[in-house]
């Protein structure tokens, strides 16, 4: 049996992944996917705490996670298109009207 | 066997990852995520939890990266080359920050030791994380429905043009 | 009943400067029977004391601050010495506060004067009627400002402000050294005892014993003596803080007869008759006060010889016979001074409110413009020659008895001072008889519009003070204080003849060289003694002294002061630590980019490091 640490590793890595795609990349929409990998990371954390701890409240919370994602996905993706209107762009460089 | 299973779908998940963040063209990293998520999907299989492995398919790689498609699409996004990355001192702090981070997490994860009930297996079907969603966590799942409702008239508003 | 003694002239100010401002007749009636009711309540207390066998002091308080073993009371001291000074304000300022009716009928100003008049004698009788040091030095500071209001009063002249902010710095020097005179005592009395005290009854108890166990240093006793006579130095205007009395003059006459000459500058002398327990604790501190005392009487009798404002030669005279009073305080006489004051304060008043009679009707002060006023104002002539005889010490008006009590004093005590106060007489009856003929009796030099005799809101309380002026000597003041009889006859045949012939010569020779010649006598003795009248007319160049050490010595220290404090405090403290946020935010703010992503990497940052910290522990 595969050991809990490897998993937790790998969601580790995978949401390191994600940190360094939101970092890097300059086109919202990419920013967007790296959370998308990053929230799955947490899921994964949750999916096998729930499997070596013998309960099943940590897919319940992954399910609610799903859920958030989704309606995060959809407002995100809507704020996106609403910039783009007014940019003509969705590079983050042209989203600087908070700065000094 | 289990094992061979786990390093397979693990690569499969890092390796697509990587090229999600990676690639040039958003298209690509979507598909790219779907075969992620794909591999997500089996790890999830394996630890029994069947029915957010069914549910990661369809939400995801069904739902939200269609929906990204769409964007993608509507927005007609030109191949952007190498000036999509960032420039200046955040690309270089990026990389080592984020192996640091990795390091750490290295550590921590080291030195948890769950105790958990390794004989008693839960396994994660619909029945029963459906018994336990509409008993002890009813209230949570029907706020979640407003927060999805909110969802919907914000996404409803945002896009509708020259909103008054 | 008491404290309304206290209490309403300050609701007269109150009300006026609150309501009445603009209607400055009612505002001037509303001060005059807040005063007159004080002086009813004062007359009933003070008649109560005079005609009770076995009357006892009292003494009102409450607590008013209390800070773990420092309590401050408020409280009023009713004992003979209270109420004499109580019967001299009250009655004397009633007087003054009438006359001003008419004084200053024309003027714009009239309800302010009067709010500013109330003010002073609330404050006056506060310092009278204060049963502690705090309260005391409270409302001493209180008379201080209300005389530098009335001083400068007519502040649009530059000369009345500037003579303002002279009064007022220079009781500053003075009541610096009593505040400290103040902690002192307040350090060594009950430094042993539960809970210090600024009562003076309390003080004074605890004084006797300690005195008498020999605990206090004769040095401790000195300095604090002579710190607290600082503030009677300033207050009292006794040399080398005199300065500010003759300036003040440029105050309307009402508040010059008042503040000036019968009350506030009698505070000090108050004071010491009050806290006459410490200095009698010290000979040395006395001595130093007596000195004092008979330096200041000669000295500023010498300079009003070759004075020509009216006002400033009664300054003058104030000044030396305050010093008069100081210097037989000096000598253990607190009797004889308080007499001295009572009477002073009466024909002193008088004496201005002639000089602001005759200014009122000739609008100068010079002596030399006036003349030949015998017959156009009787009544002014007749009160203002009281008024002078009275300060001469001739007999039997009031300033003879006091005056030749003090000089009996001082001639038992020291012959030295003696001398020095007979010379003071002398001067005295000279330089007033020369201001009486030369104002009155010599050929007017000047003409002016016609002049009449003043309304009787002017010469009224100048008949009144001329009756006090001929009477108080018969009212035995220092019997009074004691409650009983003074056991020796404090008549002496010689001293009385020998001061009442200095007088008269003084008087005569006045008489010879100003009266009915055409200032012949006075360009005579210019001519004769010219350093002397330079000196004189200098002031002792006491002024230039001073202008000299604010222009050379001050100047340069506050110069210093400001340069240390542009160039160090200012440039590296203040602006320094200015300028260093300043500087760090120009920095910082690239920091703040505006892109979310760069503020992602902060916060990821931030994480790395809390995780690594949590991971050393």
């Amino acid at each position: 049996m595969i050991p809990l640490s490897y998993y937790l590793i790998l969601s580790g890595i995978l949401f390191s992944i994600g940190v360094l795609g939101i970092l890097i990349r300059r086109n919202a929409i990419m920013i967007l996917l790296s959370l998308e990998i990053m929230l799955n990371a947490v899921n994964l954390s949750f999916v096998s705490f729930s499997r070596f701890s013998g309960n099943l409240e940590g897919q319940i919370f992954v399910f609610f996670i799903m859920t958030i994602a989704a309606a995060e996905v959809a407002v995100g993706l809507a704020i996106l298109i609403s910039i783009f209107r007014n940019k003509k762009s969705v590079d983050t460089d042209y989203m600087k009207s908070l700065r000094w | 066997m289990e094992s061979v299973l786990f390093y397979t779908f693990a690569t499969l998940v890092v390796t697509t990852a990587l090229l999600v963040i990676f690639s040039n063209h958003p298209a690509y990293s979507v598909l790219y995520l779907v075969l992620t998520m794909f591999g997500l999907a089996s790890l999830y299989v394996m630890l029994h939890a069947y029915f957010v492995a069914a549910i990661q398919l369809m939400v995801y790689a069904g739902a939200i990266l269609v929906l990204f498609l769409f964007v993608i699409m509507l927005l007609n996004l030109e191949r952007e080359g190498e000036e999509s990355f960032r420039s200046g001192p955040s690309r270089w702090l990026a990389l080592p920050l984020t192996l640091v981070f990795l390091v750490e997490l290295y550590t921590v994860v080291m030195q948890i030791h769950i105790k958990g009930s390794k004989g008693l297996s839960v396994e994660g079907n619909t029945e029963s994380l459906g018994h336990l969603l509409f008993t002890q966590h009813l209230l949570p799942f029907e706020i979640i429905s407003f927060v999805l409702l909110a969802a919907i008239l914000g996404t409803t508003i945002l896009s509708k043009r020259n909103w008054k | 009943m008491a404290w309304l003694i206290l209490f309403s002239p300050l609701i007269a100010c109150l009300l006026i400067t609150l309501i009445t401002l603009r209607n400055s007749k009612l505002s001037s009636w509303i001060a005059v029977t807040a005063l007159l009711i004080s002086l009813g309540i004062s007359s009933s207390f003070f008649l109560k004391a005079l005609l009770t066998p076995h009357w006892k002091p009292m003494e009102l308080s409450i607590h008013w601050i209390t800070l773990w073993s420092l309590k401050i009371e408020f409280g009023l001291i009713l004992d003979r010495l209270s109420l004499l000074m109580l019967m001299v304000v009250t009655g004397i300022g009633s007087a003054i506060f009438i006359y001003s009716l008419g004084y200053m009928k024309e003027d714009p100003g009239k309800s302010r004067y009067f709010a500013c008049l109330s003010l002073f004698a609330f404050s006056m009788l506060g310092i009278i009627l204060s049963n502690n040091f705090i309260q005391m030095f409270i409302f001493w500071e209180l008379v201080g400002a209300s005389s530098y209001l009335l001083i400068g009063f007519w502040y649009e002249k530059d000369s009345a402000a500037d003579a303002g902010n002279k009064a007022f710095l220079v009781n500053r020097v003075g009541d610096f050294g009593f505040m400290m005179g103040i902690l002192l005592c307040w350090s060594f009395c009950g430094s042993g005892l539960p809970e210090r005290t600024f009562n003076f009854n309390q003080i004074q108890h605890i004084f006797s014993e300690m005195v008498g166990a020999g605990l206090l240093s004769p040095k401790l006793l000195v300095v604090a003596g002579l710190l607290i006579f600082c503030g009677v130095l300033g207050k009292s205007a006794q040399f080398p803080l005199h300065v500010w009395l003759p300036d003040a003059m440029e105050g309307p006459t009402p508040v010059s007869a008042l503040i000036h000459a019968a009350t506030m500058v009698a505070a000090g002398i108050y004071l010491l008759a009050r806290l006459f327990f410490l200095f009698d604790a010290s000979p040395t501190a006395m001595t130093v006060i007596a000195y004092v005392g008979a330096f200041t009487s000669v000295f500023a009798a010498s300079i009003a010889f070759v004075q020509n404002d009216i006002k400033r030669i009664l300054a003058y005279s104030t000044l030396s016979q305050l010093g008069l009073m100081v210097l037989a305080m000096g000598l253990g006489g607190r009797l004889e001074a308080m007499y001295h004051l009572t009477t002073h304060a009466f024909f002193k008043a008088l004496l201005f409110l002639g000089a602001g009679s005759v200014i009122h009707a000739l609008h100068t002060q010079d002596i030399w413009d006036m003349g030949k006023l015998f017959k156009k104002m009787p009544i002014t002539s007749i009160t203002f020659l009281i008024g002078t005889l009275a300060l001469c010490g001739l007999f039997p008006l009031s300033g003879f008895w006091s005056k030749d009590e003090i000089l009996l004093l001082a001639f038992e005590k020291n012959i030295f001072l003696y001398r020095l106060a007979s010379v003071a007489t002398w001067m005295t009856s000279f330089y007033m008889a020369r201001a009486f003929f030369v104002a009155f009796l010599a050929p007017e030099k000047k003409i002016h519009h016609p002049v009449h005799e003043s309304s009787w809101t002017l010469t009224g309380p100048m008949i009144f003070l001329a009756i006090g002026a001929c009477i108080a000597g018969f009212i035995h003041i220092p019997e009074f204080i004691l409650g009983h009889d003074v056991l020796e006859s404090h008549i002496n045949l010689p001293i009385a003849f020998t001061s009442q012939a200095m007088s008269l010569s003084g008087i005569v020779i006045a008489f010879f060289l100003y009266a009915y010649r055409d200032a012949w006598g006075a360009k005579k003795l210019k001519e004769i003694f010219k350093i002397f009248h330079i000196i004189l007319s200098r002031k002792y160049f006491m002024d230039d002294l001073y202008n000299g050490i604010v222009k050379y010595i001050q100047q340069n220290i506050a110069v210093l002061c400001h340069l240390t404090d542009r160039n160090l405090i200012v440039r590296f403290g203040v602006n320094g630590v200015a300028k260093i946020t300043k500087t760090s935010g120009e920095f910082l703010r690239f920091c703040q980019t505006g892109r979310i992503q760069t503020y992602a990497l902060f916060f990821f940052a931030g994480i790395t490091v809390i995780v690594f910290v949590f991971i050393l522990k």
